[in-house]
């Protein structure tokens, strides 16, 4: 199920807009789901709260820096900062600021960054019709590519590799961002060294046996 | 595989008995055939290099479009039309003449051999002038304007040829640069500017297409004042005119000239011939109708610039035959009266002409003078002799110096004439020889001469505009007068006391007497009327200030309330026409719609009752209840950043005023919510009120503010006072700042206005600034 996260200090706006955006997904017919939280502590925990909640779309305040809640206080960052943050990871989830000074400068020159900036005086069902359609096919794609990626990596596992398969792996890996600690010809010498050493054993083996039956 | 040199031989014999020539085709063979020579190689060289050569010896387009400009100007040409069009599709430049024109031989031998220059041989032009080039890259410069060029030419033994250059040819790896051809054209007819009325004979018309670069409107406008120094604005010469038109800045469509000359204060003229040591000087002002004609010896001149110790001076002048022109403006009002221009203009031509350039046959040699050259504007530094003494010219002769923005000048030399005066061997400027230094100085000696006449003409132009007196100063004068006269009565009681004229009576004493008292109760009256208004007035404008100020920084608070508020209205709406309704969200969606309408309503409040009358006048006031008031009407917008904001300390009566309590306080705590919002974590901001006496300065009190922000940088503790200085960046550590730069500059004024003091500091609780502000007790 594809899911809309809303990311806001203040709990009252925070609130409103969750209302007002399940209110028009209703209205839209649509089944996405809204999940709205706290700003967390580090720019770095978003990462595992979009791969836990499987989230297909965000939508953030520009302050974010201001409101506390009773166990946690206040962010030392805001949503043009968040932007990049995220960015970094996942290139290509649709990215919403929802504020009152649309115009703001510091949200103007991160302007390519976000999918769209929204404003709060203005947030009606068309622009959630744009965050729905938006959300829906990244998910879509998401889906997809992830199904496919699955097929792939049990293929290779299973030593039925055609021509282009690994190269076909790397760019979805490379396009969902999951994460390869070792490249895949390191593994490939890896196993070349680890055949020489099992050859070098039977040599070893072959010595042996020859010695014993001398 | 290569071919030998029999089979290549072979090769050319066979092409050159074909009855078409292929000239390509024998240029390559015999380019291999040379590389076979066993005794003899050379060099050859890559296409790109041509394009490196063009972009490194070229600051930019301006410059690569001037270059093109001064090849016209070299081809003794009378005019050029300049254009510069830059609409998608018709992208254009032109730059056309009438000039000599170049014959196919020219064009062949001449034009496509990079790196001649006839110029090296031949230093003047047919009529004389000196010739500005000498490198032979100007042209391939012309790729830096755009891809394709086409070069037509018209001389009287040719006709009419042309030549069109593909530059991005050349931008390819591994060719050499004669097998990229440059094709030849011989057009019908060519778009040249008239000569002397008639249609020209001899030209040259350059067409530039695929602009590399978008042309700024700022562009235009440093190609117009850069082309119109191309030629010396002094000299009434005509014989060399630009027309230059354009698509981006329409203003500056036109024929590129400087009349602005005629509303100089003042014109000086200093000759030296170039033997012995006398200068001959002339100077003529707006004020007086005489020239002031004069000669003065080169030792006099360095006494007055106080250089005769320096180790830059010489005994005699080196420098060879100058001529120096000067002219002093004004940026006032009063300078244009009577011209058809309008100040703004004219401010606008010298903050682009402003400088004194020096000429080299007639031709600017930067950077000397350039208003857009970092180190070669102010080479005199008169900047730096104006900051380090700064005296008007109203403190006489000896103090008074101009600033450099207020001269336009020009220095006339000459390639021939001033042979130590040589090129520096880095493409701008000068050497700095002795010759040069004595230029220098002969340019500042003449400086002073101006400034002299100046201060010496300076009463008489003080005259002229004592008719437009402001009307502040009027009422100060007519005060003046008043008392005055009161005074010159109490004289006349007091003289015939002392005649101690039996006959007066005491009631002749005693009723002038009265009548000057009343008098001057009554002036005393208006001056103290006129200062409490006044003072009054800044403490209004100071509260009003402090608003805006708080209001950019909290009223984003608001701006959220008032969305929220129209949101959330609209959610319990939406919520009841549900089926079935949401009863109970939408109730909540209220009851959070009424809150934040209560915050508008409230910060609407908090700025109509700062500037209540009351508050403007002098009384007793409960300072910590002054204190907890405002800091009631802040707190919301506080919290709202979770910033935790309290009042400690006792209570305390002062007579004072409580605007400016309240406007110290309100700028003092928008500070400190800014400085709390850059960081995470715990936020508190306090406000201390105690008493505090002072040997020094007797009783008082203070409040201060701390908070728990980044604090003030040690560098900044002199600073954050100055007007327009601000720290106050976005709150995440970026660089922009946010701030007015005003809220402490009115602190510091109101404080001083109070006879208080200010401390800033570090809060040893709160880790952030401390502002203590201590105030006498009245």
């Amino acid at each position: 199920m594809a899911k809309i996260a809303i990311i806001d200090d203040n709990k009252d706006q925070r609130e409103t807009y969750a209302i007002r955006l399940k209110q028009f997904l209703k209205e839209l017919n649509s089944d996405i789901q809204v999940v709205e939280s706290f700003p967390f502590e580090k720019p770095s925990d978003y990462y595992g709260f979009i791969d836990i909640e499987e989230i297909s779309a965000i939508i953030v305040d520009e302050k974010l820096h201001n409101d506390s809640q009773p166990d946690k206080p206040p962010v030392g960052y805001n949503g043009s900062d968040l932007v990049i943050y995220i960015r970094e990871r996942y290139k290509y989830i649709p990215f919403f600021t929802l504020t009152n000074f649309p115009e703001d400068q510091v949200i103007q020159e991160k302007v390519n960054e976000y999918d769209y900036i929204f404003s709060k005086k203005d947030f009606t069902i068309k622009q959630v019709e744009i965050i729905q359609r938006a959300c829906q096919r990244y998910f879509n794609e998401n889906q997809k590519e992830l199904s496919m990626y699955n097929d792939l990596t049990r293929k290779i596992a299973s030593g039925n590799i055609e021509k282009g398969d690994i190269e076909k792996l790397k760019a979805l890996q490379e396009k969902l961002q999951i994460p390869v600690s070792t490249d895949l010809s390191d593994r490939e010498e890896w196993l070349k060294e680890y055949e020489k050493q099992i050859e070098s054993l039977e040599e070893i083996k072959l010595k042996l046996e020859k010695k014993l039956k001398k | 595989m290569a071919l030998t040199e029999i089979e290549i031989k072979d090769k050319i014999q066979k092409l050159l008995k074909n009855s078409s020539t292929d000239y390509r085709a024998i240029l390559q063979l015999t380019k291999e055939l040379s590389k076979l020579d066993k005794n003899y190689q050379r060099f050859f060289v890559d296409a790109k290099t041509l394009i490196h050569l063009g972009r490194d010896s070229i600051k930019d387009h301006t410059t690569a479009l001037l270059e093109l400009v001064k090849n016209s100007y070299d081809a003794d040409a009378n005019n050029v039309d300049v254009d510069v069009f830059c609409k998608k599709g018709n992208d254009l430049i032109r730059v056309s003449d009438n000039g000599f024109g170049m014959s196919k031989n020219d064009l062949i031998n001449g034009w496509l051999h990079i790196g001649f220059s006839n110029k090296r041989f031949a230093k003047r032009s047919k009529t004389g002038r000196r010739k500005t080039g000498e490198k032979g890259i100007g042209r391939i410069s012309a790729d830096r304007l755009g891809g394709n060029l086409e070069l037509i030419t018209k001389t009287k033994e040719d006709g009419i040829i042309g030549l069109k250059i593909n530059w991005d040819a050349f931008d390819t790896e591994g060719k050499d640069i004669s097998d990229i051809d440059v094709e030849l054209f011989y057009p019908k007819s060519i778009n040249i500017p008239n000569k002397d009325g008639k249609i020209s004979e001899t030209g040259t018309e350059i067409r530039i297409t695929k602009l590399r670069q978008i042309w700024t409107v700022s562009n235009i406008e440093n190609l117009y004042y850069e082309l119109s120094a191309l030629t010396p604005p002094f000299h009434e010469v005509k014989d060399f005119q630009v027309e230059l038109k354009n698509d981006v800045a329409p203003s500056f469509s036109k024929k590129v000239n400087s009349e602005f000359f005629k509303t100089a204060e003042i014109e000086l003229t200093a000759l030296y011939d170039g033997k012995g040591s006398d200068i001959l000087y002339t100077i003529k002002d707006k004020y007086t109708d005489t020239e002031d004609i004069q000669t003065i010896n080169w030792k006099t001149l360095l006494t007055k610039i106080q250089k005769t110790d320096s180790e830059e001076v010489s005994e005699d002048l080196h420098c060879g035959p100058v001529t120096l022109k000067l002219l002093f403006f004004l940026r006032e009002a009063a300078s244009v009266s009577g011209t058809e221009f309008k100040i703004s203009e004219l401010r606008e031509f010298l903050d682009n002409n402003a400088g004194i350039k020096i000429y080299r046959d007639n031709i600017a040699v930067k950077p000397y003078g350039f208003p857009s050259s970092q180190f070669g504007y102010d080479w005199l530094e008169l900047a730096e002799r104006k900051a380090k003494d700064p005296a008007g010219i109203g403190r006489g002769a000896e103090s008074y110096s101009v600033t450099p923005n207020q001269l336009i000048g020009a220095v006339f030399i000459s390639r021939d004439n001033n042979i130590d005066l040589s090129d520096s061997a880095a493409r701008e400027g000068l050497v700095e020889s002795e010759s040069f230094y004595d230029l220098r100085n002969l340019v500042l000696g003449s400086i002073n001469m101006l400034e002299t006449h100046r201060a010496n003409i300076y009463p008489l132009i003080e005259k002229s505009r004592e008719t437009k007196k402001p009307s502040a100063s009027k009422e100060a004068e007519q005060i003046q007068t008043q008392l005055s006269s009161v005074k010159e009565e109490l004289e006349s009681i007091k003289t015939e006391i002392e005649s101690k004229a039996s006959k007066t009576s005491p009631s002749n004493i005693s009723r002038p007497i009265e009548k000057s008292i009343e008098r001057v109760e009554v002036i005393t009256k208006k001056v103290d009327k006129t200062i409490s208004d006044l003072l009054n007035w800044n403490r209004v404008l100071s509260g009003l200030a402090t608003i805006g100020i708080s209001s950019a920084v909290f009223g984003h608070e608001t701006e959220g309330s008032i969305s929220l508020f129209t949101n959330a209205t609209d959610n319990a709406r939406l919520l009841i026409r549900n089926s079935p309704p949401d009863i109970d969200t939408a109730i909540a969606e209220l009851d959070k719609a009424l809150r934040h309408s209560k915050k508008v309503a409230a910060w609407g409040a908090y700025a109509l009752t700062r500037v209540q009358r009351e508050k403007r006048s002098k009384k007793s006031i409960n300072i910590k209840k002054t204190i907890e008031a405002v800091v009631k009407e802040l707190k919301p917008a506080f919290e709202a950043s979770s910033i935790k904001l309290d009042v400690k300390g006792e209570l305390l009566v002062s007579k004072t005023y409580q605007m400016d309590i309240e406007s110290i306080l309100i700028n003092l705590l928008t500070n400190a919510y800014t400085a709390c919002n850059q960081k995470g974590g715990s936020r508190n901001v306090v406000v201390f009120i105690d008493r505090e006496d002072n040997k020094r300065d007797g009783k008082g009190y203070y409040f201060s503010v701390s908070d728990t922000g980044p604090g003030i940088a040690k560098e900044f503790q002199n600073r954050i006072f100055e007007p327009l200085f601000s720290t106050k960046t976005i709150a995440t550590g970026g660089s922009k700042s946010v701030g007015t730069g005003l809220g402490l500059t009115i602190v510091k004024s109101i404080v001083d206005d109070l006879n208080g003091k200010i401390i800033v500091d570090h809060d040893p609780e709160l880790k952030g600034a401390r502002f203590k502000i201590w105030l006498p007790k009245e």
